[in-house]
């Protein structure tokens, strides 16, 4: 029972990250879009938008950390493997456990200090001080949401590392 | 405990977590907070939201998710095969021109998507079959595939040059401008290792081989001028996205960030009209490539960001850089260490990382030996393109592997070994002449 709940549960979480992984994508095609209208708006009617750079700096923060559950949940965020190739299975598997457990402590605090961080925000309507003067919280909230997410999946896979008996080595991605 | 001790420890410390296999990003952002913890005063764990926050606070930064969504776009079609296949109609008359032409399309798709792994998958995926039936050699094909694939961190638009100049507080457009002579020229060095390679083999293969096998690989194409022609209107426009966005970007027309905004949205009509890539399945998975690959990198630079501001409240990247510039090596030893310091970390980290933690601590007696900053970053990013074709984690070799299953690792490994000591007489090279580097940012931007 317990586990069928908890099934549905990590189900609906990955379900809920991959989704924010798309919308995240489409914050950063809606920057390229905004910024292609301030490049437009300059040069055809000499006018420049004040609340262009803010907009896009916020919308990256946002797409930056709403994406990172779901970019977890691939493992794609990437590391160095070479210890894998020398350790025996059984030892990489708790050398994965402990960076897991340490990966987790370290979401928890960050998102935990987000949150405060929000708060402290909202609470002080505080705004960027510019002439468009956006509320702060927003961004702050998209950071404290994406941290609890990323450190929610990290529960999800140190549980799944607990229980799973199949060692699962998955392909990494790494950038360029 | 002094700052040279405390500054052991934590480079220790970040060993560790970084070898445990632990995501690159929470290593360097754990090893931050332990520090912290015990060496700085409580004030700064709270801040440590408002740290990140700050720095990632930045319109520049902007540039890195607008290039990856613009490589993800180009990443998807089958616009490598069309660039290699376009050039080689063009160069079918030389000797080795199917090499080149793959050297070629390598360069350019590289410079646009910006993945190394994804242009050596691209391209090679064809460009490889195709050689070795024309009777290259595994060692050569495979080699010049994961050589020419790193070319694209140094041919702008680059997010390698990107993260110095935000690190380096370089213009981003003056290193992009630097970073066309150096790469063309190093692609041109690879196309000529490549004939003369392919010469050689060619050659001594001619006396094994039985006269049937022979006529089978001399068997030459030919194209009419028509065909030519033909192949154009798939290799112009990206060729022309490129010079957009460089003279738009030292033309003054945008900031950076405007220019790949502009960049990004190019990218994704051109796929759409040129390719057809605008059915739902499409933009999908140029999305979820888009945000995993951002995120990843985005991930890395803000925790970098954490872990370098701990390096410098304590004073760490401040009295190790102070510490090598009080060694007074001659510049050229100076500039020996620092490549072999990058070459090393280049074997295990990505270039984003290494840029990010280590630029603060070797900038500075860089400058005081007098090296220009933009003819460095330069120089690390050449560094940094050799760590990709680099054993134990040189990404592209694994690629290669993957693609050409039929090839020994082996094989690969001594095929890309030549191009690896071009590299390296390439940078030395450059250090003699650092105006091969500077010349085209001082034309234009002035000194």
């Amino acid at each position: 029972m317990i586990s069928g709940a908890w099934q549905s549960f990590c189900r609906a979480v990955k379900a809920f990250n991959k989704l924010m992984a798309y919308l995240s994508a489409v914050l950063i095609v809606v920057c390229a879009l905004v910024l292609m209208y301030e490049v437009i708006t300059r040069y055809v009617i000499s006018v420049s938008n004040d609340w262009v750079i803010e907009l896009c700096v916020f919308m990256l923060i946002a797409a930056t950390f709403m994406s990172a559950a779901h970019t977890q949940r691939e493992r794609a965020h990437v590391g160095i493997e070479i210890l894998d190739e020398i350790m025996s299975a059984k030892w990489t598997r708790v050398r994965m456990l402990l960076g897991d457990l340490l990966s987790l402590g370290f979401c928890a605090i960050v998102a935990f200090l987000s949150w405060e961080f929000f708060h402290e925000a909202w609470e002080g309507g505080w705004d960027s001080g510019s002439t468009w003067a956006p509320k702060l919280w927003i961004p702050y909230l998209f950071m404290a949401l994406g941290m609890s997410l990323l450190a929610l999946q990290f529960v999800i896979q140190i549980i799944e590392g607990l229980t799973a008996k199949p060692i699962e080595k998955t392909a990494h991605g790494a950038g360029e | 405990m002094g700052t040279m001790e405390i500054g052991l420890l934590y480079t220790a410390l970040t060993l560790v977590l970084l070898f445990s296999g632990m995501p690159i990003a929470f290593a360097l952002g754990s090893s931050a907070v332990i520090t912290m913890y015990f060496f700085m005063p409580p004030a700064n764990i709270d801040f440590i939201a408002e740290t990140i926050f700050g720095e990632l606070d930045n319109f520049t930064l902007l540039t890195i998710p607008l290039f990856i969504l613009m490589g993800a776009a180009i990443g998807k079609t089958r616009a490598a095969v069309d660039l290699y296949e376009a050039s080689y109609r063009w160069l079918y008359k030389m000797p080795g021109s199917l090499g080149v032409a793959n050297v070629v399309g390598c360069t350019i798709f590289s410079a646009l998507c910006g993945s190394s792994p994804a242009t050596c998958a691209a391209i090679g995926g064809m460009g490889i079959p195709e050689m070795r039936k024309r009777g290259y050699t595994g060692a050569l094909a495979s080699g010049l595939i994961a050589a020419g694939g790193t070319l694209g961190i140094l041919i702008p638009p680059s997010i390698t040059l990107i993260i110095y100049g935000v690190i380096a507080e370089q213009s981003i457009g003056e290193l992009f401008i630097a970073g066309v002579i150096p790469g063309l020229l190093l692609a041109t060095l690879f196309a000529v290792y490549v004939v003369f390679q392919y010469v050689r083999d060619r050659h001594k293969w001619m006396q094994t081989a039985s006269p049937e096998e022979i006529a089978a690989v001399s068997q030459k194409e030919t194209f009419t001028f028509r065909e030519k022609m033909e192949a154009l209107p798939r290799l112009v426009p990206f060729l022309l996205l490129i010079t957009v966005i460089m003279v738009a970007m030292y033309g003054g027309f945008g900031t950076p960030s405007e220019v790949a905004g502009v960049g990004a949205f190019g990218a994704m009509v051109l796929v759409a009209a040129l390719y057809g890539c605008y059915k739902w399945e499409d933009i999908k998975y140029i999305l979820s490539g888009a945000a995993r690959e951002s995120c990843m990198i985005m991930m890395i630079i803000a925790m970098a960001f954490l872990f370098t501001y701990v390096m410098s409240y304590l004073r760490i990247s401040q009295s190790m850089a102070e510490w090598l510039v009080a060694l007074e090596m001659s510049k050229w030893a100076l500039l020996f260490w620092v490549n072999i310091l990058l070459l090393v970390l280049g074997f295990f980290l990505p270039p984003v990382a290494i840029i990010l933690m280590i630029t603060p601590v070797i900038l500075p007696p860089m400058l005081a030996a007098g090296f220009d900053p933009i003819w460095f970053g330069i120089v690390l990013t050449i560094n940094m393109e050799l760590g990709l074709i680099t054993p134990p984690v040189g990404l592209n070799l694994f690629v290669i592997n993957g693609i050409a299953p039929d090839i020994k690792f082996g094989e690969i490994l001594r095929g890309i070994l030549p191009f690896i000591a071009i590299m390296v007489l390439y940078i030395v090279l450059l250090a003699v002449f650092p105006e091969i580097v500077l010349w085209l940012p001082d034309m234009f931007y002035g000194d």
